[in-house]
């Protein structure tokens, strides 16, 4: 399972403040993608600058203590517009999300409770 | 033989040319009109078509008259209601029922009413007084007091008027007339309203609403509102009159009723026209106008506001067509006032498009036009429209350099508004003449106007502040009374019940009458026994008795549902209360669920895909797995736990203390306090509260929890308590490290938090806000960074009679 080897996997950059949400988020997907975690939006932006890897994609939580996963996509949207933008999370403001897609900050919402195959099967077709 | 066949036949053929016998198709007809439905109508077409009349028997002709009358009246064909009415009671009058005449009476002068009578009014009036006198009717009596009431209203004699329809008010509460009851408070209310009495006015119209909101009696529901709308408006309230009209489109637009869903379309267009929204006024007018047909007045007084309307936003083509079609209703049906509104509209049309695009013709017309509304005006005697046209002329004369005509015009309307007291228009006028005569040269006359103009406006402006002031006043008396009313809603309701249980005792009162004469009228019929040896009559007598009884019994058992039904009603207002609340906090929870939940789902995802490849290289992660799963399980019956602990006290009491309260979270929370912490209560007094003790220990716990969570080093935290009329006021203050500016904003945000351990997440201030305010309370924070943070609960009191009940 190393990833480096397959040049089809793809880079998956995961943001959630929980250890426990980014550490079974890596279990479950690591076996189909390339998976980075950061722990805050600020380490996800940080991780961004360094540039060391071209990530396909971010999923990000919404709810986070000192930035919010929105302030996150909206400074990713500016500087990072390449990765493709997700959402995941148990937050179900409807209007707040349906807001973050129609500005385009984020393409789609994954909700939690989730059923993972059927993500992981989206996450596929889309990236 | 021969003869009974012939009969028969006579009588098959009779049947056929009627469908059914008379008789049964007046209990029909009554059975159709006492629930107003449609079909009374051809009912009654079909009896007086076939001439019914003529075929039915004498003592019934009365009532059958009476029955036609009214299904004419329901339906609005005013002429032939009267027509039976009035043939109604002449047979009463032949035939001495009394109760008939009232009937007819009654509605012959509520008719008049509606068509604003007063001479057949008054007539009316004091021939149902006479009848009801006669036969002692309270029922009619109390509603004769209320029709004299309405023709000294019509008199403007509004004391007087109030005189009768407290009268009647009261006669109505003593025989638990109810229904009537509303119909004479909502007359008073119109007259409160004339007498510019409108906080008065608006308060008995909104207990008027609630009632009938209540009964969920959309139609009267829906006339209430309009006539608070009318009260509103003429406070200046304009939006929250524009509120409740829109609030009861949907139920006039159903109305069989002519007219009133058009009218009402017309008035809030009115509104808009006089807030300057004309796109509004417009849309409304044309809806009125779709709706307004064969209702020629209305058409042609809509059509002459659209067109004013479309004017003023220069909307000139679509102008013309509309000030045709008022102009052609206003000859045709002979409105004269409408007429000369016609031509002044025309003259504006025309001035104001030669504003845009000059020319002669323009000029002319507007000239013409205007004219023409002068002279019909001066004959109507109509002095505002008069002064009106001769300004138009002045500056039209004006704008022509004919400066002769211009100070005639000026002059004249000057001399008019003054006689008449229009002090707007006169003040317009002062200053066209200043206008003119300095635009003239001549400074003396334009100086000695001016002046005239600024004490003139000076004036109009002090007289407008003050019944702005006024108004102002009126509405907030109102509003303090409305919340005050709010407040005590449920002890309306109860007094409602305890109004219905008193009557119910007098009902029982009238049962031990009814026994008592049930004796005396058994021991008469033994004497007849006795005397006559006749049984029959006996027998009759007892069913008579058992009839009797059995109407008292019926009646009691109405009474008891109408008292169970109000009590229904009460619990369910407390309920969805209550639910509000619930809801708010559950939701808030079942997000927070999820989270954990899902820990738990991956986990076992993970452990599935592990287990199909047979562990291998990861056994070191099931420890991780395994942690991950009781994560989220200790989270979730963290959650539940605050739910269940919550749901129980929700069943609770509505009441509490607050030092009670405060003390018992202190307690709790003093062994989980940090040595450097100190906390202290300076509440003194008890303070009675309208507030479930289960949900303001939560409150405050919750914010205890921030403040001890906010200090890092030695700190106080302090709680604090003050009072006023509606409300018991606790502070808590911390000086922890506050909140900076983007936090403060946030705060009150659902899942917002600043700390990082896993407790941080359950309920926050946005819970607590949402549940005080749900519950009548608030809650406000303010914070300096650095120096601590305060936050004040505001609690609703139990009131004192609250407290008695």
């Amino acid at each position: 399972m190393n990833s480096g080897v397959d040049p089809v996997r793809k880079k998956l950059l995961y943001v959630d403040d929980e250890h426990v949400n980014l550490y079974l988020f890596k279990a479950l997907f690591d076996t189909s993608f390339d998976i980075t975690t950061a722990q805050s939006a600020r380490e996800g932006l940080s991780i961004l600058a360094e540039g060391k890897e071209q990530f396909d994609a971010v999923i990000t939580d919404l709810r986070m203590p000192e930035m919010d996963g929105l302030e996150f996509l909206k400074i990713m949207q500016e500087q990072y517009p390449k990765p493709r933008r997700f959402i995941l999370t148990a937050y179900s403001s409807d209007e707040l999300i349906q807001n973050a897609i129609k500005e385009g900050l984020a393409e789609q919402c994954f909700k939690k409770l989730m059923d993972t195959d059927e993500m992981m099967a989206q996450l596929k077709a889309v990236i | 033989m021969k003869v009974n066949l012939f009969i028969v036949a006579l009588l098959l053929l009779c049947h056929a040319s009627h469908g059914q016998p008379p008789g049964e198709l007046i209990d029909q007809l009554r059975q159709a009109n006492k629930n107003d439905d449609p079909k009374a109508l051809e009912i009654a077409r079909g009896l007086v078509r076939n001439d019914a009349g003529n075929i039915i028997e004498n003592d019934q002709i009365g009532i059958y008259y009476f029955e036609i009358g009214q299904a004419f009246l329901n339906n609005n064909q005013l002429d032939s209601a009267i027509l039976f009415l009035e043939k109604a009671i002449a047979k009463a009058h032949d035939s001495d029922d009394m109760l008939l005449q009232c009937k007819g009476y009654f509605e012959l002068s509520s008719i008049a009413i509606q068509q604003y009578d007063l001479s057949a009014l008054e007539k009316y009036n004091s021939a149902l007084f006479k009848a009801a006198e006669g036969i002692q009717s309270q029922e009619y009596l109390t509603r004769a007091y209320m029709q004299k009431g309405v023709i000294f209203e019509y008199n403007n004699q509004y004391d007087s008027a109030l005189l009768f329809y407290e009268k009647s008010e009261s006669m109505a509460r003593t025989t638990a007339d109810t229904t009537f009851l509303f119909i004479v408070l909502q007359s008073k209310a119109t007259t409160y309203s004339d007498m510019g009495k409108y906080a008065d006015a608006l308060i008995l119209l909104d207990t008027i609403q609630y009632y009938h909101g209540v009964r969920q009696d959309t139609a009267r529901l829906a006339d209430v509102r309009l006539n608070m709308g009318v009260v509103l408006k003429r406070l200046g309230q304009v939006d929250a009159a524009l509120e409740l009209y829109f609030s009861i489109l949907p139920e006039y637009s159903k109305q069989k009723h002519p007219g009133r869903y058009p009218k009402l379309l017309a008035n809030i267009g009115i509104l808009y026209q006089g807030i300057s929204n004309n796109a509004k006024a417009i849309e409304y007018f044309e809806k009125a106008l779709e709706n307004s047909e064969n209702l020629v007045q209305l058409e042609c007084g809509v059509s002459l506001m659209y067109s004013i309307s479309a004017i003023n936003s220069g909307l000139f083509d679509q102008t013309k067509p509309y000030l045709d079609k008022g102009l052609k209703l206003a000859i045709e049906h002979q409105i004269g006032r409408r007429e000369a509104e016609a031509y002044y509209n025309y003259g504006a049309y025309y001035y104001e498009k030669n504003k845009v695009n000059p020319n002669r013709f323009f000029l002319d017309s507007a000239q013409y036009y205007w004219v023409q509304a002068h002279d019909l005006y001066e004959d109507m005697g109509h002095n505002q429209g008069l002064v009106r046209s001769k300004k138009q002329l002045a500056d039209l004369s004006l704008d022509r350099a004919d400066y002769a005509n211009a100070e005639r015009y000026l002059l004249e309307a000057y001399a008019i508004a003054n006689e008449s007291e229009y002090a707007n228009l006169e003040t317009s006028l002062l200053l066209g003449l200043s206008e003119y005569y300095r635009r003239i040269g001549n400074y003396q006359k334009a100086d000695f106007y001016t002046v005239k103009y600024q004490k003139q406006s000076d004036l109009n402006y002090a007289e407008e502040l003050n019944e702005q002031l006024l108004d102002k006043d009126f509405y907030y008396q109102y509003l303090i009374k409305a919340k005050q009313d709010s407040l005590n809603h449920d002890n309306k309701l109860k007094m409602q019940a305890y109004q219905l249980a008193e009557s119910e005792n007098k009902l029982n009162q009238q049962y031990i009458f009814i026994a008592l004469i049930s004796i005396a009228l058994i021991v008469v019929i033994i004497l007849l026994i006795m005397f006559l040896r006749r049984n029959r009559q006996l027998d009759h007598a007892r069913t008579l008795i058992d009839q009797q009884k059995q109407e008292a019994e019926k009646q009691r058992d109405e009474l008891k549902e109408a008292i169970e039904e109000l009590k229904i009603a009460q619990e369910r207002l407390v309920r969805a209360e209550r639910l509000a609340a619930i809801g708010s906090l559950t939701q808030t929870m079942a997000h927070e669920i999820n989270n954990p939940l899902n820990f738990i789902q991956s986990s076992a995802k993970v452990f599935e895909r592990m287990l199909d490849r047979g562990f291998k290289d990861k056994d070191q992660d099931i420890e991780k797995l395994f942690e991950s799963i009781y994560t989220g399980v200790s989270r979730i019956s963290y959650i539940i736990k605050n739910l269940s602990h919550l749901d129980h006290k929700m069943m609770g009491q509505q009441q509490s203390e607050l030092l009670e309260v405060v003390e018992k979270c202190i307690a709790e929370t003093q062994n989980k306090l940090p040595q450097h912490i100190e906390l202290q209560n300076n509440i003194d007094r008890s303070c009675k509260l309208r507030f479930e003790p289960g949900l303001l220990k939560l409150v405050i716990e919750q914010i205890l929890r921030n403040a001890i969570e906010a200090i890092e080093g030695d700190g106080v935290i302090t709680l604090t308590m003050e009072e006023d009329v509606d409300n018991c006021y606790l502070t808590i203050e911390d000086n922890g490290r506050g909140m900076t500016e983007e936090v403060m904003q946030k705060a009150f945000d659902p899942f917002f938090s600043t700390k990082k351990e896993v407790s941080g997440v359950g309920l926050g201030l946005y819970t607590s806000y949402t549940v005080l305010r749900d519950l009548g309370g608030d809650l406000n924070v303010t914070s300096t960074s650095g120096r601590g943070t305060t936050v004040r609960l505001a609690i609703p009191k139990l009131l004192e009679l609250e407290e008695v009940l």
